[in-house]
């Protein structure tokens, strides 16, 4: 959309810049040709009007040395010379109060002009354009009057009007051909842009895979060099930041681990002291075989429960298919409390879990747990006094939502936004990796899903995990 | 394109639109063309004193070489002279005696004969290019006429200016005086200048004209074969009743004229005038008794 608005841009713009400087180019043509035309045809009209005066001036003369004369030899020679081109279209001879002397309309004769040029010619509309050009009727400095003959201009009208429409399609002619020949012209230099782009777009970030531009010249071919420079600088860059992603992940997991094996240790210990105690109380008195019977079942009790623990944290750590695959997040927060039984029970937290919607999410089940667990055991260590973890499931849209919901102190308001950057932590130094959210939020989004955090009304700390619904199609 | 842009550009084209139809109607609008520029002419409130002119050139000549001499009456005098031409010279001292004009150039023999019979009066005389107050009649032929002198004119047509002109009857009096006694076909033109057109157009092979406008057209095909004795230039006459004043007054400006102040002045008036008398006309007198010819009344030069 942008590329063609700018080829567009490119188009209207230059169009309006040719209107622009046509139409002021045309005005001119036409403002000259005008002032051209109306001074041909007055210069014209003039030298008609000038020699026309020399026979009017002769009959005057004859009239004057004929007193009384009727004035026929004027009447005569506008006649003549009115029939003598259709241009005119009408003569009029006036006295020095300019009073018609003359007329080649005889219902005029008599009447006055309120004024006339005098020795010029002056231009007005009347049903049509009309040069009138004056002529003093002069013989030194004696004056008989004025001769006025008007012509028809519409020859000028016309022609100015054919010029205007001429160069007004002429300039609507070059307007397209000039816009046409520009968007051609941007189209065959955007042509190798929209390549670049088009390859630009086909990168693939998660591949890291290096792809070829097209061959480009010009400053296409610089841009190609640019976006390909940058390409490796980038792939340099995210393998980088993949390993150290992978090395955090690790360190938290190390971190999980640690912060596990406390719980764990004491799991195991408890078994293991009643163990001792009957392994103490059967050396004591072996002979006591009924003693001794139960307290091997008590032993048996205790190597199970060990069993038990060994074996949940050998699921937590054992390998299992990635990504794409069926995965009960409901299970995994089981499996997890489970092995966080311990810590749960030290800290006094309950957790209820709510919702009875289908759980069922595509991923990878080992990295769900790893969610499960750094969010639960967020929760446990913000309520050290105890409380309740609500888990609730629920659905939106193709979304699984998960909230867990604590009772703890909640977030602090400026932290809200900050909680999920690396190494930041409320914990003290020593008890917190400050990854624990970071992983956690990298892990959701690389499930296409989204974590968020907010506080709840009544006190207390919500993240709410949205995660795509597994679909039957996705097998 | 966002909409700023589209609503930008549909401005632009209506504004493109608009001014293409304003500058359409302006173009071919053209009411507002060359303001009307009123005559201010500003008529005269002095008394007129009418000049005429007897018909010794065409009435455009007349008006073209005369009335620069009317305007500077007019400047001297504190009168509106203006000039009355007329198609005979007869009717030039009809005028003057009616009192149709106050003041009227004459040719010297209608002068004569108008004095014997009304008691016009001379007052001033046009000077020559030498400051003399006379001027010739000349013979002219073609320049490739075989005419040397008067004699070689005798049975050739010849064209003469008015019989009221002192030039006819001066050529008739160097005929007579050549011993031609006979001529081929004769006619008469009322200006000098068209006895001029028709001795150059091969029409006649003789003319008899004024000097001075025989001078004019020498160097196109005119030659003087006679030059007359000298003839007291035509006067500017006034009628015997004639305001004393107003006489006195155009006559002292006439005498003031130099010759650097009359541009486009007829070529005979333009190097000033000198005062005349009556008795400056005897010679003329004379030569019209030699050839016997002595009008009694006017009626019997006109008829």
């Amino acid at each position: 959309m942008s590329r063609w608005s700018m080829r567009v841009k490119l188009a209207v713009a230059i169009g309006l810049f040719l209107i622009l400087l046509q139409g002021l180019t045309s005005l001119l043509i036409l403002k000259h040709e005008r002032e051209f035309l109306i001074d041909l045809h007055s210069e014209s009209a003039m030298a008609s009007t000038r020699s026309f005066a020399i026979p009017i001036l002769d009959a005057l003369l004859e009239e004057e040395l004929h007193a009384g004369a009727s004035g026929a030899l004027l009447t005569e020679a506008i006649n003549n010379f009115m029939n003598s081109s259709e241009e005119v279209r009408y003569v009029a001879v006036l006295d020095n109060n300019n009073q018609v002397q003359a007329h080649n309309d005889l219902s005029l004769y008599g009447t006055c002009y309120k004024a006339v040029i005098n020795n010029g010619v002056r231009i007005f509309q009347e049903d049509s354009w009309i040069i009138e050009a004056s002529v003093p009727l002069t013989i030194s400095t004696r004056s008989w009057g004025t001769l006025l003959i008007g012509f028809s201009a519409d020859n000028i009208y016309n022609e100015i009007s054919r010029l205007f429409n001429y160069l007004g399609i002429t300039t609507v002619v070059l307007i397209l051909l000039s816009v046409f020949a520009v968007i051609l012209i941007s189209r065959h230099l955007t042509k190798q842009l929209d390549t670049i782009v088009t390859t630009v777009d086909s990168l693939d970030l998660d591949r890291l895979e290096k792809i070829n531009f097209p061959e480009c010249d010009g400053e296409a071919k610089i841009l190609a060099d640019r976006f390909s420079a940058l390409q490796r600088r980038l792939i340099r860059s995210l393998s980088t930041t993949k390993s150290a992603e992978r090395e955090v992940r690790h360190a938290e997991k190390l971190a999980s681990v640690g912060r596990l094996a406390a719980g764990v240790a004491h799991e195991i210990n408890n078994p293991l002291t009643g163990m001792q105690q009957c392994v103490e109380t059967i050396r004591a008195n072996p002979e006591d075989k009924k003693t001794a019977r139960r307290y091997f079942e008590l032993i048996a009790e205790g190597l199970d429960r060990i069993e038990v623990i060994v074996k949940r944290l050998l699921e937590f750590s054992r390998k299992r298919p990635k990504g794409g695959v069926e995965v009960d997040f409901k299970q995994c927060v089981n499996r997890v409390s489970g092995l966080l039984e311990y810590r749960l029970k030290n800290n006094n937290v309950v957790i209820e879990e709510t919702g009875s919607c289908s759980t069922i999410v595509a991923g990878d089940g080992q990295l769900l747990e790893e969610v499960c667990m750094n969010l639960m055991i967020n929760a446990c260590d913000a309520m050290a006094d105890g409380g309740s973890l609500i888990i609730n499931y629920g659905h939106r849209d193709n979304l699984l939502l998960i909230s867990f919901s604590d009772d703890g102190h909640g977030v602090a308001k400026e932290n809200l936004e900050i909680i999920f950057e690396p190494f930041f932590t409320t914990k003290d130094v020593g008890q917190g990796t400050g990854l624990g959210l970071s992983v956690t939020q990298s892990i959701v989004e690389s499930h296409d899903g989204r974590i968020s955090i907010s506080n709840n009304e009544s006190g207390g700390a919500r993240f709410t995990v949205e995660l795509p619904l597994f679909k039957e199609n996705e097998k | 394109m966002n909409r700023k842009t589209i609503l930008i550009t549909l401005m632009l084209l209506t504004a493109t639109v608009l001014v293409v139809f304003i500058s359409r109607s302006k173009l071919l609008n053209i009411a507002t063309e060359n303001q009307i520029q009123t005559i201010s002419e500003i008529q005269k409130e002095l008394p007129t004193v009418h000049f005429g002119v007897v018909s010794r050139y065409s009435p455009r000549k007349l008006f073209q070489g005369y009335q620069p001499m009317m305007d500077y009456l007019s400047t001297k005098a504190g009168y509106n002279f203006e000039l009355k031409i007329s198609d005979s010279y007869d009717e030039t001292v009809r005028q003057l005696v009616d009192g149709e004009v106050e003041f009227a150039s004459l040719g010297n023999y209608t002068y004569i004969i108008s004095h014997s019979a009304f008691g016009v009066k001379c007052i001033v005389a046009p000077l020559n290019i030498d400051g003399d107050p006379n001027f010739h009649s000349a013979i002219v032929v073609r320049d490739d006429s075989p005419a040397k002198s008067l004699i070689d004119v005798k049975n050739k047509s010849i064209a003469f200016a008015s019989e009221l002109s002192m030039s006819y009857w001066m050529s008739l009096y160097l005929l007579q005086d050549a011993g031609v006694n006979k001529l081929g076909k004769t006619a008469h033109f009322d200006h000098h200048e068209e006895v001029v057109q028709k001795v150059l157009r091969g029409e006649f092979d003789v003319g008899s004209v004024k000097d001075v406008v025989a001078q004019r057209y020498l160097d196109q095909g005119l030659r003087i074969i006679k030059m007359s004795p000298k003839i007291p230039a035509v006067p500017i006459a006034v009628a015997e009743s004639a305001d004393t004043k107003l006489v006195e007054l155009v006559t002292s400006a006439l005498l003031e004229i130099s010759a650097d102040s009359t541009q486009n002045w007829d070529q005979e008036f333009s190097h000033g005038f000198a005062p005349v008398d009556d008795s400056d006309y005897n010679s003329m007198r004379k030569i019209l008794s030699a050839l016997g010819h002595n009008p009694e009344s006017w009626n019997e030069v006109t008829k």
